[in-house]
């Protein structure tokens, strides 16, 4: 028996759609957590780091 | 947490290196794609030379835009970017050199070997095996650079920017080594371990991610680093770029088999591909908005600097790009536009309107400062660069649009009694010929562009001083880090149990703001997400067989149609033509049956096409008698007198390399491929049926003599075509007879 006939007979396509389902959650999870009020003074020194980096 | 102040210098050396690269090979590329438009309207342009077609010309022009001009630009702005951003020197500054003349080699030794039919026939991925290796080792060089200079940082907070390159750097490594397993037959010969489907799958899962993770975040890292730099002030929102991120990373990597809509595909995985590329569409906007809003209350300074203007429709077309990818992948829309120009219209608003304006708005930033000329050459000339250069777009794209949509009708289109309005495809070519001639001229403009973006450049280095400055900068060095806890945006409340505790630090998401500082752990999760995604779509293409249903008529190549199979991949007739017939009426009713997963089970490479600028050839077989095609192939006007395919004569002068067949046989052999007898005679075999296809040429009237020349290996082939459904199945098919010598059936003059 090959790896092919296991796979075949335990009717995986339905996995790729749990795992996509899996990907949209930590997806949401990020954009939520991303919004979230609090965060805002970090970001904002974040937001700078490119203006720096060269001294004139 | 900061340790004493340190001094140091940027490596800008290598910056300059790479600019110059940039605009050397933007010239190149733009000048190829010019030549290609121009022989498509002129086929006669090829001279008669070989490595002047169309078919072997193409990979070169993609290859050239993709590698050498968009990735020259790639590594001047990670280069230029991240030592500032993350304050630090780059980690080596001979690693750095070995990166940047390896990876011209790499380039130089794409222009030797494409051109002369040396292909692995994979869209983007045409290099063979030892060039494949030199791209890896130099890729990984380029890792161990840029993480190195990570690992000897100032700055304990990676910029969004650094995101990008990470994840450009991780999955760009991880898709060009699976897309190119292949087992060597020869130093420049090569069939890949996949086949068929699954070799068409791992190729668009390749093609579809190469987009996002070359063309895409990598020039997303440029944007958010050169864009607020150039117009002076922060982005617009920082939050946006994380989701931006973070959406590329979870959503587009699931979106790769939009490219096979209707080919014979699972259902289920196109349908997932086509979710997942409608998803993408909000967070790319959301990108474009963001960046456009950074220039809030700048858009004065638009009109004065041309920079900002690249820039400003640079982000424009990313938008427009971004929206029409998810449209093309509606099943519907994509029945219209798949084969047609439409999908070349679409990748040229990306490729010129985005990478190139965002390449040069960052060129003509960096020049004087590289340079250390205070200015550039000459803002006018910028500005004109601009002008022509948005122009040439707007004609290239709009008729190549025309041109898509026009040849996309008229495939489908029927007349009153029920049958194809425009049976000859030719009809559907001539129509979109005027078309073609708008791209040439909307691509000389856009070239012209390039080569006074190139000489602004030029010049500008002309002004540089005798000897350039390294200013000495300073910061603060990073205390090792301790591993702290980030501290939670509410504080900790003793009152809380230590699972509640948890419960707040991960809501209130300190383990992301923790991680982010840390490049490792960063670099791993994407690295897995990247690999997650990917395995959940291709193990079930691999490992499911009722994927791919066998059919028993399906046999493997005879030894001289094998070796007629690599003179098509040698040629690149993919590149004009299909071999993949949908189950769409009007398909049918043109090229008849339509392909089934099964028939492709010996295909190493693959040869489904992407664009019908021929008609499909996947049922050819047995369409003509031999000698049409020798007539065909020497000279296509004359069975086709408008025919824009380019004349192969040297195919009837060429010899058939007899003594190189048998190792080929061997190593689709060892891929599992059931040779049987042919295993022992495949030179034999092979000269056996050339003579027989030779007699029959010189019976129908051709010339005699053809029996050891390509065309009739190549004739061999053709004529194999999608003729196994035809045949009745053996009754006990015994591996030894699977791969007698074959004729195809001359019948079916028409
Ligand atoms: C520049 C694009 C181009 C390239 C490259 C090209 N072809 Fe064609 N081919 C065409 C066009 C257009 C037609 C339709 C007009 C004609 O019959 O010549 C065609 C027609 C054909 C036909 C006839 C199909 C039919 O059903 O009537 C065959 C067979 C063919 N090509 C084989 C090849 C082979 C083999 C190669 C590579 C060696 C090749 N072509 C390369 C454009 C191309």
């Amino acid at each position: 028996m090959k790896l092919s006939d296991v796979m075949s007979a335990a009717n995986l396509s339905f996995y790729a759609e749990v795992g996509l389902c899996l990907f949209l959650v930590v997806f949401v999870t990020v954009v939520v957590r991303t919004f979230r009020r609090g965060s805002q003074a970090e970001f904002d020194e974040l937001r700078r780091l490119p203006l720096g980096g060269d001294e004139e | 947490m900061s340790g004493r102040t340190e001094n140091f210098t940027y490596n800008d050396a290598i910056t300059r290196k790479f600019v110059m690269a940039t605009i050397f090979w933007a010239a190149v590329a733009t000048l190829i794609g010019l030549w290609l438009a121009l022989m498509l309207v002129r086929p006669e342009l090829s001279f008669g030379l070989p490595q002047l077609t169309f078919g072997r010309l193409r990979p070169l022009h993609t290859n050239a835009a993709i590698f050498a001009f968009a990735g020259n630009a790639i590594f001047a702005a990670v280069y230029y970017s991240s030592q500032r951003l993350l304050k630090a020197r780059v980690f080596s500054d001979g690693l750095a050199d070995i990166h940047f003349w390896g990876w011209q080699a790499i380039i130089v030794a794409a222009a030797l070997t494409l051109p002369f039919g040396i292909s692995q026939s994979k869209e983007y991925a045409e290099l063979e095996w030892p060039i494949d290796i030199a791209i890896a080792v130099v890729w990984v060089l380029f890792a161990v650079n840029f993480f190195g200079t990570i690992a000897k940082r100032r700055e304990r907070h990676l910029y969004v920017a650094i995101w990008f390159y990470i994840a450009t750097i991780v999955t760009v490594a991880i898709l060009h080594i699976f897309n190119n397993l292949v087992l060597p037959s020869g130093l420049l010969k090569s069939y890949p371990i996949y086949a068929g489907v699954q070799d068409a799958f791992m190729q668009w899962w390749y093609g579809h991610n190469a987009v996002a993770f070359f063309l895409t975040t990598p020039f997303l890292g440029l944007m958010y680093y050169f864009l607020p730099k150039a117009a002076n002030r922060p982005v617009f929102s920082y939050k946006l770029s994380i989701l931006h991120f973070w959406s590329i990373v979870f959503i587009y990597i699931w979106a790769g088999p939009h490219h096979l809509h209707y080919t014979a595909l699972p259902e289920w995985a196109s349908t997932l591909g086509m979710l997942f590329s409608v998803m993408l569409w909000m967070p790319s906007w959301g990108g474009m908005i963001n960046g456009l809003l950074t220039l809030r209350g700048a858009w004065n300074k638009v009109a004065e600097d041309p920079v900002l203007k690249f820039f400003v429709v640079g982000i424009t077309f990313y938008g427009m790009a971004t929206f029409e990818g998810p449209m093309l992948s509606i099943k519907s829309v994509n029945a219209l536009s798949h084969y047609t120009d439409w999908t070349i219209a679409h990748v040229h608003s990306g490729a010129l309107g985005w990478n190139g304006f965002m390449a040069f708005g960052m060129l003509y930033w960096l020049a004087p400062r590289v340079f250390q000329t205070k200015k550039l050459y000459s803002t006018k000339l910028a500005e004109v660069h601009f002008w022509i250069g948005s122009l040439g777009i707007l004609f290239y794209i709009v008729a190549i649009y025309a041109a898509g949509v026009t040849q996309g009708l008229m495939w489908r289109a029927f007349d009153e009694t029920g049958r194809l309005a425009y049976p000859d495809f030719i009809e559907t070519v001539v129509r979109i010929i005027p078309m073609y001639w708008v791209r040439v001229i909307g691509g000389s403009m856009y070239v012209l562009g390039i080569l006074l973006g190139a000489y602004n450049i030029v010049m500008t280095w002309a002004a540089r001083p005798s000897k350039y400055e390294e200013p000495v900068q300073s910061a603060p060095a990073l205390a090792p880090y301790q591993g702290e806890e980030p501290r939670l945006i509410i504080p900790f409340h003793s009152t809380l149990s230590p699972a509640g505790h948890r419960l707040r630090y991960f809501a209130q998401a300190a383990w992301h703001r923790a991680w982010e500082r840390r490049p490792l752990k960063f670099t791993v999760w994407v690295t897995i997400a990247v690999v997650v995604a990917s395995l959940f779509e291709i193990i079930p293409t691999f490992l499911i067989r009722s994927n791919v249903p066998t059919i028993a008529t399906v046999t493997p190549y005879t030894p001289l149609e094998l070796y007629g199979r690599d003179i098509y991949i040698e040629e690149g007739c993919y590149n004009c033509h299909s071999q993949m017939i949908r189950p769409i009426r009007a398909e049918t009713e043109r090229y008849g049956e339509y392909s089934k997963p099964g028939e492709f089970v010996y295909d190493r490479p693959f040869q489904w096409g992407s664009r019908r600028i021929g008609p499909d050839l996947a049922r050819v077989g047995g369409k003509y008698p031999h000698l049409w095609h020798v007539r065909h192939m020497e000279q296509p006007t004359s069975t086709s007198p408008a025919s824009i395919m380019p004349p192969y004569a040297w195919l009837l002068e060429d010899d058939i390399e007899f003594g190189v067949i048998q190792s080929r046989v061997d190593t689709m052999a060892m891929l599992g491929v059931p040779y049987g007898e042919a295993l022992k005679s495949a030179e034999e075999m092979a000269r056996a049926q050339a003579q027989e296809i030779a007699a029959e040429i010189e019976k129908q009237g051709g010339r005699a003599g053809l029996e050891g020349k390509k065309i009739v290996a190549l004739t061999a082939y053709l004529q194999r075509l999608g003729t196994d459904l035809k045949k009745k199945p053996k009754v006990e098919p015994a591996p030894s007879e699977q791969a007698p010598v074959k004729t195809a059936s001359a019948g079916g003059d028409k």
